[in-house]
């Protein structure tokens, strides 16, 4: 509705409307005039509306149109409103809405203030060699971090507010000269159609431009850091950055990115190539040991040696659990104390540790509930599972899968599973991008930077798989 | 469509986790599993005798006794037979560990080819299975106590079991090996004879294996009352099989001999005599052909034997003699000699049980196809053999 | 229809070579040395070469015939130049083809699954679980077929070289000798008992259409189908040289050959991990044929929805599997006897189709 021009009737309205006691109605006079500035009180910087709003109003003589008093105070983010929906809509945003008697429009002056935590190393993605700086939850902080870093007019930011209730901001970034134009396209056109009261974080947004929603697999790439967000869009990726969480996303996401780590490319290249390799084998390890430990033992101990046979044999006696269901409950232990580790205050942590590692594992083992290899391989599975800690949650499931399809059909059903895996995650595309791309479809070129990576300067053009409208990235000496 | 899918999945899911948990499901309980490690055959009367040791934890562990890990049973074949051991002990027994097959000198003499022939078609059998005939009776090798490994088996593996081109004394067949050799044109194949050597070590001959340590172990375990003596093992020698039937033995110096000639063996020891003295030599012998002239009828066995002196009995430099100029002259006549006279009489043997064991007929089926409808026929003892030995000091 | 079918289908050169190289070998590493050797005897290499090469030979032809139509797909070729029925009982037979091609590679995998795998025979259930892949593998295109080959082929040269590696120095190569016996008509005989195995060329016309053509596709297809049967050949040549006069009864012997190596006494079984490997890539292999026997289905049906035809398809192998599948070698003599005549009498059929098209295509282009 539009505003009216008088004042009382606008505050009535308004007063209706935003019926919460942290919205401050500061009445006061222009000239003659009877004024009203609105604000919430959280998200606004008083000093601010003091010193560029207030203390200038008081010295007005005459005019006070709203087109005057705009040119008077000035302040880069002003704006004109003329509608008692965008009057509320600013103010909640944290701006200061002044509204004047006698005038059908009011002016929104930019004064938020948000506490926002500090920059800092984010928990997940810690390096040793390398940028340490985290986003935050403020997407004006994340979009500044970036900016440090690109700095080219290509660099394109897209805004917008997503959720009907939370308004909240999102932004597409990527770099216009590079990034397919067809990714951004239809990432807009996706976002742009989420109807939803609320965004939270930005894995809700990434729950609406997954394209299988009921896949279990990760189908946009995540990180925290602006460092790796930079490179990606450098390689023709497009990000989404929401406001209120520290993870931008990225599409088109390649499953192989989890296995890249940042520091990769900053510390030695044999180095990482290791890395690289411990990484694959420690989550196949990770996914594969419990399941084809317990089939063995199930159903085809010839694959054992008959040394380490024998040391289960003499392990296992008096076990009262057959090794299927030893194993899916050593399992289940492991992942409630993670999920308890998480959860839990960090001042009890280390009486959890102790009781997980201490009384749970050691005392199991003594009165003869489990056995020590079962315990080992459970260890080892659940240590190797944090090397690619971005694939958890699917990998997590997948172990489980494949333990219950080990324990009942064996070896043979176990490799069925992994060709079932294939065809379903050679199946799955996003933004018309197949995730298991460079490998399925192989695209040679882009196996510079795959399970083994070359060295930086020989990474001469960006990832085709990403179909990059420019995809020369480095001038060669002889060209 | 969608929800159809959903629908099967859960399904599947749901029939995956009933299976998982019903935890009966075709299989293996490893606590009643017999994990048997090797077996001896015995032919009693008309039956076949089967003594399967199996690895125990308990039976591993050096404070028990070996007869804790011995099983025997009966039956009119050896597969009824080890099924009986199932049948009266409870447990299931898995042959997919059994590295060792033992027959008797009876069976052998009998037939050992359905033996095999049952031990190759099984695909729970590794046909890499080392097998071996016993002196005597089969079960006594898995029954006697050696110090050599609380386990006899083990032990006897320790013997048997080494890396084929390092042999030096021992003749390794596996259940291929034999049955390849079995159905070859030659139709003839070998196995090491396993000997108990009981009680007392010896200085160097048979029992030059074992360590001072075994030695006291062996000595030790006479003096115990109730226990029983303990034994250690020889596979210096090789039987010979045809048609599945053992044939002949051949003796210590003409397995060596043999085995030079189908080499290659880079490490073997022999000893000779020079007169007075005695030398113990290391021989590598990694040049060698058994070659057949058809059209002559002769066999030419041809080795070229690298020497080094190991020790004497002359009281020589053995400094002195390591060195290749050193190796005196008539150390080597003498070592030629010895093998030739050794070669000539294992192939009069093999002449007189005519025995391909070199697989001649292969080799002209090989090499002289055309030659062969002529030639297949024609017994050993109608070729000659031709010798070109020589030894040399080793570089 | 078609023109999204075949969209949804595009499938790359490469994909089809890897196809040939990762695929259609593995399924000759299982009963086919043993079956050759028990009437080819040392000829078997030889057996399995002249297989090779008609085979080989038939996959020319069939690229060549098709050259003239290279963006048309079979179906649209056989539409357009004999009209909808008679191109229904044309696919309705290559269903039955690819139904029939499958059958022994199944009961053979089945077999060598519960025999060589398990300790315990297991339940039959065991093996049924392929079908729930196979069937999931029958509602995806070709385009899945190619991206699975993408990876399973560094899966299937990784198992050969892990298996030969291990296995070579056991072999005596010699026992091949004489490689060309004297008396041909075992190694003859040998070669049509290939034939079970054999006719892989009948793949290529249902992938007809389906792939962009690039420079020399022709010899880059055929020399990878070459390339695939040449690893088998050496496989076959190893196996001989190691089993030799008894390689007649080895029919799993690819679980077995590398038992004789010193690293397996020592570390146990380690050749489990090629044996693995290899059967990742055969449950493809036998599934590939369900594959095209739903896509063939689907013309003749002339449905967009895969469900039904793989439904079809995949349930009448599970309940033959569920009938037939424990008598596998009485059905491989019936194979034998009756299989190879019928492949060949397919080939014959197809062959003759696309070369009246091809001559059609021609009359056409001289009276333009």
């Amino acid at each position: 509705m539009k505003l009216s021009r008088s004042l009382s009737v606008n505050k009535k309205r308004l007063d209706q409307s935003l019926s919460t006691s942290d919205v401050v109605f500061f009445d006061l006079k222009i000239s003659d005039k009877r004024a009203l500035v609105l604000y919430v009180d959280a998200l606004t910087d008083q000093t601010q509306i003091g010193d560029l709003i207030l203390r200038p109003l008081k010295t007005v003589q005459g005019q006070s149109d709203v087109e005057s008093l705009q040119k008077l105070l000035p302040q880069p983010g002003s704006t004109i409103v003329c509608d008692d929906q965008d009057v509320i809509s600013k103010t909640l945003e944290g701006n200061a809405v002044l509204l004047i008697d006698g005038e059908s429009r009011a002016i929104s002056f930019d004064v938020k203030k948000f506490d926002f935590r500090a920059i800092t190393e984010p928990p997940t993605s810690a390096v040793v060699r390398g940028p340490r700086e985290g986003f935050t939850e403020s997407i004006k902080a994340n979009l500044s971090l970036l900016r440090r870093r690109v700095k080219t007019q290509n660099f394109s930011v897209e805004k917008f507010k997503v959720g009907r209730i939370t308004q909240t901001d999102v932004a597409i970034v990527y770099l216009s000269n590079i990034a397919d134009n067809g990714v951004i396209d239809r990432l807009r056109k996706k976002i742009k159609s989420i109807d939803v009261d609320g965004i939270v974080d930005s894995s809700y947004i990434a729950k609406f431009i997954d394209e299988k929603k009921s896949s279990l697999f990760k189908q946009t790439g995540t990180t925290e850091k602006p460092d790796v967000l930079t490179a990606k869009i450098l390689e023709g990726r497009v990000g989404v950055l929401v406001d209120g969480s520290p993870i931008a996303l990225t599409v088109p996401y390649l499953t192989f990115e989890d296995f890249q780590s940042s520091e990769d490319y900053y510390q030695n290249t044999y180095r990482s190539n290791m890395a690289r390799i411990v990484r694959v084998i420690s989550l196949t390890l990770a996914v594969f040991l419990p399941s084809i430990f317990v089939s063995a033992q199930l159903f085809h101990l010839q694959i054992i040696p008959l040394n380490f046979l024998l040391t289960i044999v003499n392990s296992i006696k008096g076990i009262p659990l057959s090794p299927s269901l030893e194993m899916f409950f050593t399992l289940l232990i492991f992942e409630i104390l993670n999920e308890a580790s998480i959860r839990m205050p960090k001042y009890v942590g280390m009486a959890l540790s102790i009781v997980g590692a201490l009384v749970l594992g050691d005392t199991a083992v003594r009165a003869g509930i489990v056995s020590t290899p079962t315990i080992m391989i459970m260890a080892l599975s659940g240590i190797c599972l944090y090397t690619a800690p971005e694939l958890v949650d699917s990998m997590s499931f997948l172990r489980l899968l494949f333990l219950l399809i080990a324990g009942s059909v064996g070896a043979f059903g176990l490799i069925v599973a992994c060709g079932f895996l294939l065809v379903y995650l050679t199946s799955l595309e996003n933004f018309d991008t197949p995730v298991l791309a460079p490998f399925a479809p192989l695209v040679a070129k882009d196996l510079k930077d795959g399970a083994f990576m070359t060295f930086l300067p020989d990474m001469t053009m960006r990832p085709i798989s990403l179909k990059p409208k420019d995809k020369k990235r480095m001038k060669v000496e002889n060209e | 469509m969608k929800f159809l899918k959903n629908k099967v999945v859960l399904f599947l899911l749901l029939v995956l986790a009933v299976l998982y948990f019903s935890s009966d499901f075709a299989l293996i309980d490893i606590e009643k599993t017999a994990i048997i490690v090797a077996i001896a055959i015995d032919k009693e009367n008309d039956d076949f005798s089967v003594t399967a040791q199996i690895a125990v934890p308990q039976s591993t562990d050096n404070a028990s006794s070996n007869d804790d890990a011995i099983m025997t049973a009966e039956g009119t074949t050896v597969l009824e037979a080890i099924n009986n051991i199932g049948k009266d002990t409870g447990w299931h027994p898995k042959l997919s560990f059994c590295s060792m097959i033992f027959i008797s000198r009876e069976l052998a003499q009998e037939d050992v080819e359905h033996v095999v022939d049952f031990f190759m078609s099984s695909e729970k059998v590794q046909n890499s299975a080392i097998i071996a005939m016993a002196d005597d009776k089969a079960s006594d090798l898995l029954l006697a106590d050696t110090p050599l490994d609380s386990i006899s088996s083990f032990a006897l593996q320790k013997i048997v079991l080494k890396n084929e081109w390092m042999v030096s004394t021992v003749g390794v067949t596996n259940i291929k090996k034999f049955a390849f050799m079995n159905y070859s044109k030659a139709k003839t194949a070998y196995m090491p004879v396993i000997r108990i050597i009981k009680g007392k070590t010896k200085g160097g001959g048979n029992s030059s294996g074992l360590s001072p340590t075994a030695a006291q172990s062996g000595s030790g375990g006479e003096e115990g009352g109730n226990k029983k003596e303990e034994v250690i093992f020889s596979a210096s020698e090789i039987a010979l099989f045809k048609n599945g039937k053992f044939v002949g033995q051949l003796t210590d110096r003409e397995t060596l001999c043999y085995y030079l000639l189908e080499g290659p063996v880079f490490e073997a020891y022999t000893s000779v005599d020079v007169g007075e003295d005695g030398y113990f030599l290391r021989l590598d012998a990694s040049s060698f052909s058994v070659d057949v002239d058809v059209k002559k009828s002769t066999v030419k066995l041809s080795l070229d034997m690298k020497v080094v002196v190991a020790d004497s009995t002359s009281g020589a430099d053995l400094k002195n003699f390591n060195k290749k100029a050193d190796v005196d002259k008539a150390v080597l006549d003498a070592l030629v000699d010895s093998t030739e006279s050794t070669a000539r009489s294992m192939f009069a043997k093999l002449q007189s049980i005519d025995a391909d064991l070199f697989m001649i007929k292969d080799k002209i089926y090989k090499y002289h196809n055309s030659l062969y409808e002529r030639f297949k026929d024609k017994p050993l003892s109608r070729y000659t053999l031709e010798l070109n030995f020589s030894a040399r000091p080793a570089d | 229809m078609n023109s999204s079918f075949e969209e949804k289908n595009l499938i790359k050169v490469r994909q089809i070579c890897f196809i040939y190289l990762a695929f259609t070998p593995v399924i000759k590493l299982l009963t086919m040395p043993s079956y050759i050797a028990e009437v080819s005897f040392e000829g078997l290499l030889l057996s399995f070469l002249i297989g090779c090469a008609v085979d080989a030979l038939l996959l020319i032809i069939i690229l060549n015939l098709s050259s003239g139509q290279r963006n048309a797909t079979l179906y649209n070729d056989f539409n357009k130049n004999y009209g909808s029925i008679p191109t229904k009982i044309i696919f309705l037979i290559l269903t039955v083809y690819y139904i029939a091609r499958s059958v022994y590679p199944i009961f053979e995998h089945k077999l060598y699954v519960e025999t060589t795998l398990y300790e315990m025979m297991p339940e039959r259930i065991t093996f049924y679980v392929f079908f729930i892949f196979s069937t999931f593998l029958s509602l995806k295109g070709l385009k899945i077929l190619g991206r699975s080959a993408d990876i399973a082929v560094w899966l299937t040269l990784v198992g050969l070289a892990l298996a030969l590696s291990l296995s070579v120095g056991s072999a005596d190569y010699s026992n091949l000798l004489p490689l060309i016996p004297r008396d041909l008509a075992p190694v003859l005989k040998g070669a049509f008992r290939s034939g079970v195995w054999g006719f892989d060329s009948l793949y290529m016309p249902l992938m007809l259409g389906h792939f962009r053509a690039e420079k020399a596709y022709k010899t880059k297809i055929t020399l990878s189908f070459i390339g695939g049967n040449l690893l088998v050949a050496l496989v076959i040549a190893t196996f001989y040289g190691i089993y030799g006069a008894v390689a007649s009864g080895q029919n799993f012997a690819l679980a077995d050959m590398s038992v004789f190596s010193v690293i397996v006494t020592n570390i146990g079984r380690f050749d489990f991990v090629s044996v693995f490997l290899l059967l990742f890539a055969q449950i493809f292999a036998i599934a590939m044929p369900l594959q095209f026997a739903t896509k063939s289905l689907e013309r003749v049906l002339q449905t967009k929805n895969s469900t039904i035809p793989a439904v079809i398809v995949n349930g009448l192998l599970l309940l033959a599997t569920a009938f037939f599948g424990r008598q596998t070698y009485n059905t491989l003599s019936l194979s034998v006897s009756v299989g190879v005549y019928a492949f060949i009498a397919v080939s014959a059929i197809m062959l003759g189709a696309m070369l009246f098209i091809k001559r059609n295509n021609r009359n056409e282009v001289f009276e333009k």
